[in-house]
């Protein structure tokens, strides 16, 4: 496995983001069998790295297997207080058994190539809400 | 939340090609010839022919990564391998990774989010697992390793 000079990556904290969501729509169950929801954002607030602004939309999609574990298909468009907008797209798991019960995906994010949120596409990201908890973090995988 | 190493992997690539969608960016094309995974409680070849790379290159050589291809265990199960990821490095680094030339991995930012779509049974797990991967290019091909976030 790894040698001693490879490179081993890190997380480190980037944003949190308080994600308001609304009334769930259901597609209802699918031909390969789990049941397909539609979750709407409907806004919200986040903070991180000198950068805070809202939530202005986007929206959850889950694929529930129905064996404890949803596909997740994420995208939240965020706006800090200078107005620049930077799209973020997740990909991952709602777990609601094992080791890990909430939402992690992975994520990368699209912004205006000479805007000030350019710096967000030139890394990849985790994210993370523990069921229950307000916030969901934002970590670059450096 | 950590990060618990879960996979290394070492893959053979065909010649790259490319398709110049505009001026801003080129759909590039790498096909994964073969090559072997390892790690804890899996281990496997990957399946030569079946997918590869096909990285979105801006003008200034850094993009994103887009790759699908197929693993299969030693015991016998086909694993299909999908990631996204972003490269972001100076300009002689990039002009010696397009090369094929050995660089320095510490030297320019390669990060790949893979997800895995495996058949029920021992390798289920990769099914709900977020992953976190580093990449670096050789002349004999990639090296892969692959963290899981526990």
């Amino acid at each position: 496995m790894a040698a001693d000079n490879d490179i081993v990556p890190g997380l480190t904290p980037v944003f949190d983001a308080a994600i308001e969501r609304g009334a769930p729509v259901t597609v209802g169950r699918l031909a390969i069998g789990g049941q397909r929801v539609h979750v709407p954002v409907t806004g919200g607030k986040f903070s991180g790295e000198g950068v805070f602004g809202k939530i202005v939309g986007g929206s959850e999609t889950l694929f529930d297997r129905g064996n404890g574990a949803s596909v997740v298909e994420a995208v939240y468009y965020i706006e800090n207080a200078a107005g620049a907008v930077a799209r973020a797209m997740g990909t991952g798991y709602r777990t609601d058994t094992g080791d890990f019960v909430g939402i992690r995906m992975s994520m990368l994010f699209e912004a205006d190539a000479d805007g000030p949120l350019s710096h967000l596409a030139e890394s990849a990201f985790v994210a993370e809400q523990v069921k229950g908890a307000n916030l969901m973090t934002i970590w670059r995988i450096v | 939340m950590r990060l618990e190493l879960a996979l290394e992997m070492r893959l053979s690539l065909g010649p790259r090609m490319h398709i110049p969608v505009s001026e801003q960016y080129t759909r590039g094309a790498v096909l994964v010839e073969g090559g072997t995974f390892s790690g804890p409680g899996i281990s496997g070849t990957i399946v030569p022919g079946s997918g590869g790379d096909f990285p979105l290159v801006y003008s200034d050589g850094n993009g994103r990564f887009e790759s699908q291809y197929l693993l299969k265990t030693d015991d016998g199960a086909f694993i299909l391998k999908r990631s996204t990821g972003v490269r972001q490095a100076p300009p002689e680094a990039v002009a010696k990774l397009l090369a094929r030339e050995p660089v320095d991995p510490s030297s320019y930012y390669m990060r790949m989010t893979p997800r895995f779509e495996a058949p029920a049974g021992p390798y289920e797990w990769l099914n709900r697992t977020i992953f976190v991967g580093v990449g670096q290019r050789n002349p004999e091909g990639s090296l892969f390793r692959f963290w899981k976030v526990v």
